[in-house]
């Protein structure tokens, strides 16, 4: 419940105001933010692509790749999810079992969009340290 | 419109180098239109008999989901380096 709610009640437990006002505060407190959230610019729109930069200079020399660079569009990881209906029930529910022992509750079969826009808005700028400083992978949203 | 990806744009170590062509992606799509009208009617059979067992929507929606998936590749781009060699998938 947001403050000015909370304020509202308060008044009309305390008396201050009568059920009538209370009603008129609390529709107009309504609009207010109604207003706000439809004016609200989308944050995650801007996203085109999820990258994911490897770059490894100590390979220099070894057979395995010094750099790694790919590029997935946003698109195609929203069209994967929807996979994720596919699965069957008691597949589903084994992994997400096996995921609730590692502290991560997710419901593979009801994955929404709004669940990858904070997913892919978290990995906005990601940046980790690998091999104890000697590479680097990079990950973020562009 | 968002259109789909037409072009594979390849490169391919060779020696110390690599080798770079660029392949028609599209014909990936007629070669999987043509699949798929094929396979619709064993589809739609498939999903009739496994009704009762509550399975027929995967069975249907299976194809829709691959088209969806493929016209969304567009931009999708795998880049390995290493000195002077390169191998590259880049969907255009």
């Amino acid at each position: 419940m947001s403050d000015n709610r909370k304020r509202i009640l308060d008044m009309l437990e305390a008396g201050k105001i009568n059920t009538e006002e209370a009603m008129k505060l609390l529709a107009a407190l309504d609009d207010t933010e109604k207003e706000s959230a439809t004016n609200k610019p989308s944050t995650f729109k801007n996203f085109k692509y999820l990258r994911v930069m490897v770059d490894n200079p100590h390979r220099v020399g070894s057979d395995k790749p010094e750099k790694v660079n790919i590029r997935v569009p946003i698109s195609l990881i929203r069209a994967g999810m929807k996979f994720t209906s596919l699965i069957p029930d008691d597949a589903a529910s084994h992994v997400e079992g096996v995921l609730r022992e590692k502290g991560i509750n997710l419901n593979l079969k009801n994955i929404k969009d709004e669940d990858i826009n904070e997913l892919i808005a978290a990995l906005r700028e990601v940046e980790v340290d690998i091999d104890g400083g000697q590479g680097k992978v990079r990950i973020c949203a562009e | 419109m968002k259109l789909p990806p037409m072009l594979l744009h390849v490169q391919i170590p060779i020696g110390d180098g690599f080798f770079g062509i660029w392949l028609p992606w599209f014909l990936v799509y007629l070669f999987l239109l043509i699949l798929t009208v094929i396979a619709l009617p064993f589809l739609i059979i498939l999903s009739i008999i496994s009704i009762p067992f509550g399975k027929w929507q995967p069975i249907i929606m299976i194809g829709p989901y691959i088209w969806r998936l493929l016209f969304n590749m567009k931009g999708l781009k795998v880049d390995f380096q290493q000195k002077n060699r390169k191998l590259m998938f880049d969907l255009v």
